[in-house]
């Protein structure tokens, strides 16, 4: 599965980076959108038929609790780890870190709020999270537990991520999946100007 | 966002009410199998086509490169202790 993934998504860079004409670049957008939604769709099927998908909300919801404060705390300690490294302000290094993968929307703020780079560096790692979750997420499911294989998507559980989550996991966990990766797109808008302002 | 929530909506509803079978199941599977590996291809397309991704891959790859695995890393990390927890308190 996961060399499958990773198979699909550096074929599709090779062949986007060579092949194809720029002006079909709006057409593949449309296309991903509307692959998405089916996808998205399908996984909504799987979650109606599983009876259990409305029990043990308690458990559940401790669960979500858990892992989207979990998220918050790991990617803040990971990307002031980062700008450590790299000699950058800790209110930046927590701002890029706030992206949780949603790389159109961190990108876009941390253009605005800081500058060109930072604004690139936001929306190329949150690429970058989003392509390591694709691989990670059936590994951890089956080698750890399927509730740390929804650490690495962030608010990409959500929706890209979702399809894949559902094929390692439980329609429970990719209930918990997707609260958990609604739960942070609202938050992206929100913690990376509240980082960035400390 | 909000077509996402509405897709899903629809699905959970549509799931509950049509009851599938196995093979429904089943084909329902098929389905998000082949829909994923093409969705994976057709974003891959989208960011191997997008100049600001590989334009700024010498400069600033590194860095953005260990900013996804660090905060990738330290959310496993604190994942897998809330994991460890709630294990420890259902048993």
């Amino acid at each position: 599965m996961t060399i499958i993934i990773f198979a699909s998504v550096v074929g599709g860079i090779l062949f986007g980076y060579t092949l194809l004409p720029p002006e079909m670049l709006s057409m593949m957008d449309q296309i991903s959108t509307l692959l998405l939604g089916l996808l998205i769709f399908s996984v909504g099927i799987d979650i109606g038929g599983n009876k259990g998908a409305l029990k043990n909300i308690k458990q559940k919801s401790k669960m979500l609790g858990g892992l989207t404060t979990a998220v918050i705390a790991g990617s803040a300690v990971g990307g002031l780890l980062t700008g450590w490294i790299f000699n950058l302000p800790a209110n930046t290094s927590l701002a890029i870190s706030a992206g949780y993968g949603w790389y159109s929307l961190s990108g876009i703020i941390l253009k605005n709020l800081a500058s060109a780079e930072i604004g690139a560096i936001a929306f190329m790692s949150n690429v970058f999270r989003e392509m390591m979750a694709f691989v990670l997420i059936p590994i951890l499911a089956i080698k750890v537990n399927h509730l740390t294989s929804l650490a690495p998507p962030g608010a990409t559980s959500m929706d890209t991520t979702l399809p894949i989550i559902s094929r390692a996991t439980t329609p429970d966990i990719s209930m918990v999946a997707f609260l958990n990766g609604l739960i942070l797109s609202t938050l992206v808008p929100i913690l990376v100007p509240f980082f960035y302002s400390l | 966002m909000w077509s996402i929530i509405v897709f899903l909506i629809v699905g959970i509803v549509l799931g509950n009410r049509l009851n599938l079978n196995e093979k429904g199941k089943h084909i329902n599977g098929k389905i998000q199998q082949v829909g994923l590996l093409l969705l994976l291809f057709s974003m891959g397309i989208s960011i191997g086509a997008n100049e600001d991704v590989l334009g700024n891959l010498n400069s600033i790859g590194l860095q953005a490169f260990l900013f996804a695995a660090f905060t990738t890393l330290g959310s496993i990390v604190f994942v897998y202790f809330v994991s460890q927890m709630l294990k420890k308190e259902a048993s």
